[in-house]
């Protein structure tokens, strides 16, 4: 997967979120996004593909559902701009579906299916025709075919080519999900199944030809913070060095403070929250009352549990998402102000979408959305000077460790072995889709029992959502350096915390 | 140190690049022992400037736009050859 690399489609995208935030942040018309093709697309030579007309169609699309609106029908006279009046409002306007193909953008892979390259020399061993186990090889007049009909794509022939000659086309969107959402339309151009989409992202980060986007707040949130009192940040535990070695925590608050926002707090509290419940629960109801007891706090592994393994449901934790929890705290005191959840992934913008979480949950950014909004506000996080103030100390070390895969089941496992001296709790963590659905199989299998089971939709948990700025591997240290930083060693040392 | 290295980790061009330029040197500086000194700075200021080459490196004090990593890894790298190359022709001469 391209995840992780810096390409020119992350160049594009970043590009496209700087310029929508700067005309909230400068008062422009909002008709001006018009030109944001021209800006990104400049000159008369195409950059990327073969026109710039095509280049400045997809970045078109993209500013529209950068704006949270709806994609328009693609036959039809629209311009950019039309509609824009229903996007110049302080509150979240993103409906389902939220992630989106542009399919003129798609340039339509075709299907993941294993094909014999021109390295074929029609060798007389065949190997790939002796282990194939449906038959589906026969020697054509150049080179070795496969019939698509019959090939089951299990990989034997490649495997067995002395020349390396088979080799498995892979249509990049359909490989990163794991919910086998991406199937394509008459045309081969991809279509997102929303029946089956759990809303990860992968497929945004993962497409070469950047046709797969989703839709954001972050023009409504600069308005809002321009217009209204109290908007209120609640930064999730994978925050930690996405803004670059100098930028240290303290800065990153201070920085979000000089934006508008009348405070930060760490969801990590939250996330205290949900795990001394988890204890609670599971000690409870495990074994007794249900086999094992699944985690909650990611919407794409409860979305995962829910569109296929629903039989499952009933055991996934009903504890609040430590968003949730953070999110209730504020609102008890500031009813009518906005709260915002800045995190890693495109999956939280759906649970905010949800009717019992959007009173508490008015905007769901993402980091790299947060740093086009620094940009585009000119604020540099290396420049603010940090104080006390900016020290957050809301959240234990286990709840910041909520951050990365293992994490949640770690803190979790501890709160109940310190609720219950002498239980030892077995866990199970699986991150990515695909890997939570074979967890899945397990549990259902009756493998799982007893077990507290750890769903992530990202791979290497939420440091490695799709709204992340920085390098998974660099992103866990940066996190595990933050839950040593901790004073509360334990999620019942948390004095914020109701018992 | 033969080659000295200041990356720009301002909020733009950390987020236009640099944060993974970074994670690219430091291989880089591992599997080039004692040849690279490399260094996360603060704004450079070049997002200011017109025409806008940000993001950017230094690389022994010169200012240049960090837009292709693979070119700035290739600079890095013929700095470093071009040393090499002097150094054994001064040892030849001796």
């Amino acid at each position: 997967m391209m995840k992780g690399l810096f390409t020119p489609i992350t160049y594009l995208r970043r590009q496209i979120y700087t310029e929508i935030a700067k005309i909230a942040w400068e008062g422009r018309d909002p008709e001006e996004v018009d030109d944001i093709p021209y800006k990104v697309i400049d000159g008369e030579m195409a950059k990327y593909r073969g026109s710039v007309f095509h280049e400045r169609a997809i970045v078109a699309a993209r500013t529209r559902l950068g704006l949270g609106l709806n994609r328009e029908s693609d036959n039809e006279n629209k311009r950019l701009s039309k509609g824009v009046k229903d996007a110049v409002v302080t509150h979240s306007i993103i409906e389902e579906p939220l992630v989106n193909v542009i399919p003129f953008a798609c340039v339509a892979c075709e299907d993941s299916k294993h094909i014999v390259t021109e390295r074929c020399k029609k060798c007389i061993a065949h190997p790939c025709m002796i282990v194939c186990p449906v038959n589906a090889i026969e020697m054509g007049k150049d080179r070795a075919i496969i019939d698509k009909e019959k090939c089951i794509d299990c990989g034997r022939c490649k495997d067995a080519c002395p020349y390396s000659a088979i080799v498995k086309r892979d249509r990049p969107c359909k490989e990163s999900c794991g919910a086998d959402a991406i199937y394509s339309d008459e045309y081969g151009r991809a279509k997102i199944d929303y029946d089956k989409c759990v809303s990860c992202g992968m497929c945004i980060v993962s497409c070469p030809f950047a046709a797969i986007t989703d839709k954001s707040n972050i023009f409504q949130l600069v308005l809002a913070l321009k217009r209204e009192e109290k908007v209120h940040a609640i930064i999730a535990p994978s925050f930690v060095g996405q803004f670059g070695p100098l930028a240290t925590p303290g800065k990153i608050v201070k920085a979000i403070k000089e934006l508008g926002f009348t405070e930060v707090v760490e969801v990590a509290y939250g996330a205290d929250v949900t795990a001394k419940h988890e204890a609670e629960i599971f000690t409870d109801i495990v074994p007794e009352k249900q086999p094992f007891l699944g985690t909650s706090c990611c919407p794409s592994w409860t979305l995962t549990v829910e569109k296929f393994y629903p039989e499952l449901y009933d055991y996934v934790s009903e504890s609040s998402t430590p968003m949730v929890e953070t999110a209730k705290l504020i609102r008890k005191r500031s009813p009518e102000g906005k709260i915002v959840f800045i995190g890693p992934c495109v999956s939280k913008k759906i649970e905010a979408m949800d009717e019992k979480v959007r009173p508490y949950v008015d905007f769901v950014i993402t980091y790299e959305e947060l740093a086009a909004i620094f940009v585009a506000g000119n604020i540099d996080v290396t420049e603010v000077e940090e104080d006390e103030n900016d020290e957050l100390m809301d959240a234990s070390g286990p709840g910041r460790g909520f951050a990365y895969a293992t994490g949640v089941a770690a803190a979790v496992k501890s709160s109940i072995e310190i609720y219950n001296e002498g239980v030892e709790v077995k866990t199970h963590s699986a991150n990515g889709v695909a890997d939570c659905r074979k967890m899945l199989a397990l549990a259902k299998a009756g493998r799982l029992d007893g077990y507290l089971i750890e769903g992530m939709g990202c791979p290497g948990g939420c440091v490695g959502g799709a709204g992340v700025l920085l390098p998974v591997n660099r992103a866990k240290r940066e996190v595990d350096n933050f839950v040593k930083a901790s004073e509360y060693k334990t999620v019942f040392d948390n004095p914020q915390i109701e018992d | 140190m033969i080659v000295d290295v200041k990356v720009c980790m301002g909020t733009e061009c950390s987020m236009m690049g640099n944060l993974n330029l970074y994670e690219y040197l430091e291989e880089l500086q591992e599997d080039q022992p004692g040849k690279i000194n490399l260094e996360s700075v603060v704004c450079l200021k070049s997002c200011k400037e017109e025409p806008k080459i940000s993001p950017v490196v230094s690389i022994n004090g010169k200012i240049r736009s960090s837009r292709r990593i693979d070119q700035v890894i290739s600079e890095i790298i013929q700095l470093i050859e071009k040393d090499e190359v002097e150094n054994s022709n001064e040892v030849n001469k001796a």
